[in-house]
């Protein structure tokens, strides 16, 4: 684990073999092991992966790394009242490889590796499905900032501001121009 | 929203219904409202005082500039987008963490640089010519296209130019040299409500083509603006009909590039300074010759102007450099880094003329590309942009041979399908030029991933210049 925790940027190199289903599996495996003390989901994951797009699984490999790292925020050690197979099923599956599936589709891996901003959304997605608090925030505090990090949710607002400026365009070329005195 | 200018009265109608005038094929006004004429006026009153010291104008320059960055990363997605992956601060010192963006930026996704909050019921579309091979479309506001008005003025004003415009008679034409281009009649609030006609001067638009010579004998403009193929055109007709040529108090020559030899001619024919003039669909007016012949001076002073190299660093001052704006008055296309494709070199030497602002020496950009169709007719790089138009092409390469052989390659926006592209293409090149033509178009993914730096040259043309 401990090569994952430094997130060398070539876990992002689309040319290597890191995050092929095969190898990612012992990586989580040790993972697991390691952090949670959980061994009986790996055929629960493999399928998931495999459903991944190869950018998905190199985010989610990279986001193993952030989350064993620490990330921003101290956050497998602060989840009480989990079996150790939940707390796998919410950060596993039902954050890192759903976010890994999103951001796959948005964001460059390279991208997410060494970027703070996507480290801390990363992180606070966790927190959430854990219903962990956030040390000094208030809930609203921590919702409003994880609203301004969340790349999925800021790819829907930014479809919605170019459907209405796509809208505003078609209508600007139905109407004439205004009187330019000089050409270009 | 409705202009407040009145443009159906006795003059405009007597100009209208001559009997030499053009085939009017548009109809449209300044689009400008009260209050949008009361901030036009007081942008004219602004300039003056900010660019009477060179204090003021860096000091408003900078604010407008910061201000633009703010606003850009709160409300341009291109901006918002970027600034999840790096640091970007609002500040002047900070601008150089803005990426530089091309025309091929703008072409891709023009709605990614349109601020999100802002009301758009103004908006106006404008279509780039496409000149350097990127065509699209820019969105304007009238406020921001009547400010032209306000820098011409400027502009004569440095030339010692003094003009009178008025209801009473015709302020401005803007005349062409095109076989197709909108003509109309209207009236602008800048010009004091004075006339503005856009008339086209080529045979195509008139049942004699001398009546271009006496409409506007007719309608004695104060000033003309226009391209100097368009400018030389009208000359030649003057000259081929025996009229007696019109004396306006200045041309304006925009569009491209005003050969010397040009100017000389046309100073001499018309009696009057010929000014070449420096604007972009894109970013607006720049600069302006010096009316010392000492470079152009950098016109609007709310356009910050670096010159970067191939690799987009800033340049020494004097060394030639990509000539790449930030600001201006469009609110509704704000620029930031945009490298126009043109070159120059920078100065700050007080100048002789006594204009203040800094210079663009050896100005490189906009060549005239004049093509031959298969009647001896001639078409600018304009037309064949305008052909084209129509067409979902990202990015494009034009050249003619001696021979009039055309080879076109292209690549298509992305997400376009490639449907019957080339036969409709090869049809509307054959419709302009004349079947016969060898005509070879094929489509070059290669294109759009060339280098920034202005390599492509999308129109080239191998037979001889017009109007040297």
């Amino acid at each position: 684990m401990d090569a994952l925790s430094n997130l060398p940027p070539e876990f992002a190199d689309p040319t290597n073999k890191y995050a092929e289903v095969s190898n990612l599996l012992p990586i989580i495996s040790d993972f697991l092991a390691d952090n949670l003390q959980v061994e009986d989901i790996l055929d629960l994951i493999e399928g998931k992966l495999a459903a991944l797009s190869p950018e998905g699984r190199r985010i989610f490999l990279i986001s193993i790394g952030i989350i064993v790292n620490g990330g921003p925020l101290p956050l497998l050690t602060q989840a009480k009242g989990f079996t150790p197979k939940k707390l796998a099923e919410k950060v596993i599956l039902g954050t890192l490889v759903k976010e890994a599936d999103s951001l796959g589709k948005l964001v460059p891996p390279s991208q997410l590796s060494g970027d703070p901003d996507r480290a801390e959304e990363l992180c606070r997605k966790v927190a959430r499905a854990l219903d962990l608090p956030i040390e000094g925030e208030t809930a609203e505090e921590s919702k409003t900032r994880l609203y301004q990090l969340d790349s999925v949710e800021l790819d829907k607002v930014q479809q919605e501001v170019e459907r209405k400026i796509q809208k505003a365009l078609e209508e600007a070329r139905a109407r004439e121009a205004a009187s330019k005195p000089s050409g270009e | 929203m409705e202009s407040e200018i009145i443009t159906q009265d006795d003059l405009i109608l007597a100009l209208r219904d001559n009997k030499h005038a053009p085939k009017w094929n548009y109809s449209t006004s300044d689009k400008l409202t009260a209050p949008m004429r009361k901030e036009v006026s007081q942008y004219e009153k602004n300039l003056r005082a900010v660019k009477g010291s060179p204090q003021t104008w860096q000091e408003s320059l900078q604010s407008s500039v910061e201000k633009l960055l703010g606003n850009a990363l709160d409300h341009i997605i291109f901006y918002q987008r970027l600034k999840r992956v790096r640091q970007l601060l609002p500040r002047c010192d900070h601008l150089q963490e803005f990426p530089p963006i091309s025309r091929s930026d703008l072409a891709k996704e023009p709605w990614s640089f349109v601020p999100d909050n802002i009301d758009y019921s103004d908006m106006v579309i404008y279509n780039t010519t496409g000149t350097t091979g990127h065509p699209f479309e820019v969105p304007q506001h009238p406020v921001s296209v009547a400010m032209y008005g306000s820098l011409i003025k400027d502009c004569l004003n440095r030339w010692g130019i003094k003009v009178e415009f008025a209801p009473d008679h015709v302020a401005i034409a803007l005349v062409g040299y095109q076989q197709s281009t909108l003509s109309f009649i209207t009236r602008l609030s800048t010009f004091n409500d004075g006339v503005f006609v856009k008339i086209n001067v080529h045979p195509v638009a008139y049942a004699d083509p001398s009546y271009p010579c006496h409409y506007l004998r007719e309608a004695q403009p104060e000033i003309l603006t226009g391209d100097p193929l368009a400018f030389t055109q009208l000359a030649r007709l003057f000259e081929a009909y025996h009229l007696e040529r019109i004396h306006p108090k200045a041309l304006i020559s925009t569009g491209i590039e005003l050969l010397p030899r040009v100017r000389e001619f046309l100073q001499s024919y018309f009696g009057c300074p010929v000014i070449d003039w420096y604007s972009l669909t894109e970013t607006g007016p720049i600069a302006y010759a010096c009316p010392q012949g000492s470079g152009y001076h950098i016109l609007p002073p709310d356009i910050h102007v670096e010159f970067l190299d191939e690799q987009g660093n800033n340049v020494q001052e004097g060394e030639s450099g990509e000539i790449t704006i930030t600001g201006g008055r469009n609110r509704y296309f704000p620029l930031i880094r945009y490298r126009t494709g043109d070159w120059g070199r920078i100065t700050f030497e007080k100048c002789a003329c006594g204009d203040p602002m800094p210079r663009i020496i050896d100005l490189q950009g906009r060549h005239p590309v004049i093509f031959q169709a298969k009647s001896g007719e001639f078409l600018n790089n304009a037309d064949v942009a305008r052909i084209l138009r129509p067409f979902p092409l990202l990015i494009y390469e034009f050249v003619q041979e001696r021979d009039l052989s055309i080879h076109v390659r292209f690549d298509l926006l992305p997400n376009k399908p490639m449907v019957d592209i080339i036969p409709k293409v090869r049809q509307v090149l054959e419709t302009a030029f004349g079947a016969g033509i060898m005509i070879e178009i094929t489509q070059d993914l290669s294109l759009a991933t060339r280098p920034l730096q202005g390599k492509i040259r999308p129109f080239q043309s191998h037979i001889s210049v017009l109007y040297e």
